[in-house]
């Protein structure tokens, strides 16, 4: 097994080479073929129901055209079956009739071709790769959780021509890797940035090479970049997507305009979320699970993630742990344990069961946020900060109004909490029951450090039966096997399940709450057929 | 010569492998591997009485990384410890505090608790009671140690190393006179924490495990694993080491100076980290997201225009294409 070491010495050198190289395959049939949809998706009105489905099937048919690697023809991609549909559809709307055309000698034109000209170019360019012996990696994932091109058997059947590629699915298999190259062989329209920020930015691979059709922009993902204090400007050499050559970094204006449309669009047909916040909706992400379901889980929520990690002696062994993570800090690739028809909260449930009764404690802990509240009425938040700054602790006015809503019990910083009662002491908000401002300060803090500690210690013990229960059941077993985590459903019992997660709608939605945790089955949507 | 070499003062090459031995051709430390050495020596060295530094780091991989970011720490501690007389911090301790010492001359350990500080013969001395000792009939005995008779004891708030920890730490600090120079051995073994690491500690183990350094020419060459050099315990163990590790959700009270929180999960403690401690903070590529631009611009804004507070460019040399790093320093 390759050493950490040896990957980070790796990255370093590939960051300091790192090439893109775009490789442009002319296919007539499919530029026509695009073009044609381009046009039509210019010119249709996309609030109208029947245009707005229309719209959906032809950008997946599009999709599937640029990414596959077989023949138009072959029967698993389904595309004569997606055209027949794409065909009825067009007939509903008033589409003027030279596009349509277009559109259907092309498609007829591909029908009777057995040859992939993107696959042809793939085989030439990997010859050379084969013969290095060195891992090389392919990225074809153009939709979340599915794959409607059919990389994954493509990147199996390369094995008949002596090639072996490994299939760039998620993000966490690429933390202990290198490859020596990476083939992109479509735009990836609705992959994870993540996923394609770790190819560019952490030094994966010295060259990236994207294996387009003329009419096809990539473009290149962006990530945040920190800013360089002047102690450090003149030594650090900034790695900017501005040096990566070949690709497209200004978007075209159409394609913006389409991209922002389907990616509101896919998430709206497959949640339905409502953007809008409404005096009963709850903030919510919706995740979509492999497979076709998905699931809201609140905004502001925790889940179970499963860590897996192999056990290090042998490469079939694994070890499992269970830790709570934010919904927003999961990527694709994660298993989330869940509990079927029910809360995905499984340790709050059991905290809150032993903490029943603390509202008194609570509130007698939190007595000072009255006073906070109080002294809000003639300050602002700012104006709070500054006077806690000129008492020497720098606190940005977000955290004082965090503080003074229920989402935070305290500052988490015993001095940022002394500060906070010397300020509203100073500004004649506190009770002059409390006594001494300083023992008060003391009292309430050792309170809140116990109260929290409390919280913890309920916490473990929950977390610690679940996870006794559920890592005796999957010991030894490897979740990422084809039927791993649905073989393991049937033996977790207590309607628990594991699911892995496809991606996340990082927008929020606003629902009500009961459509919180209630898994969908979206496997017949158009989207992700 | 290798980046910043001539910066942290190194004496003979350093070098770094993964293999069951240092290749001298092979091994030459990488110009990354350096660099980070480099920072963290440098960011030990900015400490301040009255102003707390925060340095943030985004590097492709944290992995093994971090490790010697904190290996430049140490080396910096090792290479500025000047003994100093431990009496004066002994002669403040509370009462009660329970602590370590050694008999130099007879080897003799003893595990006891100070009562406090009284005059004896017209010298000041310190009052203890013995509570373990390998004569049972010490226990429960009051000694006095006068100033004058102080040296003749090694004094410690944490449990001394053991045999088999001794030899690692002499290994350290070989190695660590091999690279630097002129230091002094008792820094190992001399009282408090020069750095705290927050990480999730199996994830920093297994990053460095078996992960050799080398010092030296073909002829005399040092090796040292590098889990060795750090030497480090964690905390809360009682353990005596220079340097400390915990998990993010553990024990943070230290007062090592500088704190290395080491990815995302560590980064999201940073406030319960005494203001008494200067952080660096390490990411990786994709983990400096929006967030932590928030955390850096507030830093930015907290420094306003104060000009006095604007500091000027270190060095000319660069980094390697991967490295981010900003620092900002205030007043405590």
């Amino acid at each position: 097994m390759t050493s950490q070491f040896r990957i980070t010495k790796l990255r370093f050198d590939n960051l300091s080479k790192f090439t893109v190289i775009t490789h442009k395959v002319r296919d007539l049939d499919i530029s026509k073929i695009s073009q044609s949809i381009k046009a039509i998706l210019k010119n249709i009105d996309r609030l109208d129901d029947d245009a707005k489905n229309l719209a959906g099937l032809l950008w997946v048919f599009k999709a599937i055209l640029n990414a596959t690697l077989i023949s138009f023809d072959d029967p698993v991609l389904g595309l004569k079956e997606r055209y027949q549909e794409i065909l009825a559809s067009i007939a509903k709307l008033n589409i003027d009739p030279a596009l349509v055309e277009t559109f259907k000698k092309s498609s007829d034109s591909l029908w009777g071709k057995h040859k992939n000209h993107k696959f042809e170019r793939l085989l030439t360019l990997t010859n050379e790769s084969i013969v290095r012996g060195e891992p090389v990696g392919l990225f074809g994932k153009i939709l979340y959780g599915n794959d409607p091109a059919c990389i994954n058997s493509t990147i199996s059947s390369l094995s008949n021509y002596g090639m072996k590629f490994a299939n760039i699915q998620n993000k966490r298999q690429l933390s202990h890797i290198s490859f020596q190259q990476v083939f992109i062989v479509a735009p990836p329209n609705r992959a994870s940035a993540d996923l394609m920020k770790s190819v560019f930015y952490t030094g994966l691979t010295p060259e990236v090479d994207l294996i387009l059709y003329e009419h096809e922009n990539f473009y290149a993902p962006t990530r945040v970049e920190m800013p360089i204090s002047p102690v450090f400007s003149q030594n650090v050499q900034k790695f900017k997507a501005s040096m990566i050559n070949g690709v497209v970094n200004d978007l075209d204006k159409d394609d913006f305009e389409l991209n922002s449309w389907v990616e509101e669009s896919y998430w709206s047909d497959i949640h339905g979320g409502s953007r809008t916040k409404t005096a009963l909706s709850v903030p919510a992400h919706y995740i979509l699970f492999d497979g076709g379901e998905g699931a809201f889980m609140p905004a502001e929520g925790k889940i179970l993630h499963i860590d897996k990690k192999h056990s290090g002696k042998a490469n079939q062994l694994f070890d499992y742990n269970l830790s709570y993570v934010d919904i927003l800090e999961l990527t694709e690739g994660d298993y989330v344990l869940l509990r079927k028809n029910s809360s995905g909260f499984l340790l709050n449930e059991s905290v809150e069961g032993i903490d029943d009764g603390d509202d008194d404690v609570l509130d007698e802990i939190t007595d000072w946020k009255n006073a906070l509240s109080a002294l809000t009425i003639t300050k602002d938040y700012s104006e709070i900060a500054q006077l806690m700054r000129a008492r020497g602790v720098v606190i940005s006015p977000g955290k004082i109004r965090q503080w003074e809503g229920i989402e935070v019990i305290a500052p988490n910083s015993e001095t940022e909490f002394h500060c906070l009662i010397a300020v509203l002491a100073n500004e004649g908000k506190l009770s002059s029951n409390i006594g001494d401002v300083n023992k008060y300060a003391l009292d309430r803090w050792a309170s809140i450090h116990d109260y929290r500690v409390s919280r913890q210690k309920a916490g473990n013990r929950a977390r610690q039966t679940i996870l006794d229960t559920l890592l005796e059941k999957i010991k030894d077993l490897d979740i990422d096997s084809i039927d791993g985590a649905k073989s393991l459903d049937s033996q977790l019992g207590q309607n628990l399940i594991i699911r892995r997660v496809a991606s996340i709608d990082q927008s929020t939605s606003y629902v009500q709450q009961s459509s919180l945790y209630k898994i969908d089955d979206l496997r017949g949507n158009k989207w992700l057929r | 010569m290798t980046l910043f070499e001539d910066k942290v003062g190194f004496r003979q090459p350093l070098y770094i492998s993964d293999g069951a031995n240092i290749n001298l051709r092979a091994d030459l430390i990488n110009d990354w591997a350096m660099s980070c050495i480099y920072l963290g020596w440098w960011a030990k060295s900015q400490h301040q009485k009255n102003n707390r530094r925060i340095t943030i780091m985004v590097l492709p991989s944290r992995e093994p990384t971090t490790a010697l970011v904190a290996l430049g720490a140490l080396a910096w501690s090792v290479g500025s410890y000047k003994d100093g007389l431990s009496w004066e911090k002994f002669s403040t301790l509370d009462s009660g505090v329970e602590i370590f010492w050694k008999k130099i001359e007879s080897g003799d350990l003893y595990i006891g608790r100070v009562i406090g500080v009284e005059s004896f013969a017209n010298e000041p001395a310190i009052k203890l009671e013995i509570t373990k000792s390998r004569k049972g009939r010490d226990v429960g005995s009051l000694i006095i140690i006068p100033e004058g008779q102080f040296n003749k004891f090694q004094f410690s708030l944490e449990r001394p190393a053991s045999a088999q920890r001794e030899v690692l730490i002499n290994a350290s600090i070989s190695f660590f006179e091999r690279l630097i120079g002129n230091i002094s051995p008792s820094w190992a073994q001399s009282d408090g924490q020069d750095l705290l690491l927050v990480s999730k500690m199996n994830q920093f183990r297994s990053s460095i495990e078996h992960l050799l350094m080398g010092v030296g020419v073909s002829d005399a060459l040092t090796e040292l694993e590098l889990e060795f050099l750090l030497g480090f315990e964690q905390l809360g163990d009682g353990r005596h080491s220079k340097m400390k590790i915990t998990h993010p959700k553990g024990d943070l009270a230290s007062n090592a100076g500088l704190v290395i929180l080491d990815g995302p999960s560590a980064f999201s403690i940073r406030e319960h980290v005494s203001p008494q401690n200067d952080l660096l903070i390490i990411l990786d590529s994709l983990e400096f997201n929006e967030h932590e631009l928030d955390f850096v611009k507030e830093l930015e804004f907290a420094l306003g225009s104060d000009d006095s507070l604007i500091e000027h460019s270190i060095s000319s040399e660069r980094f390697p294409v991967g490295f981010e790093v900003s620092s900002y320093s205030f007043p405590r």
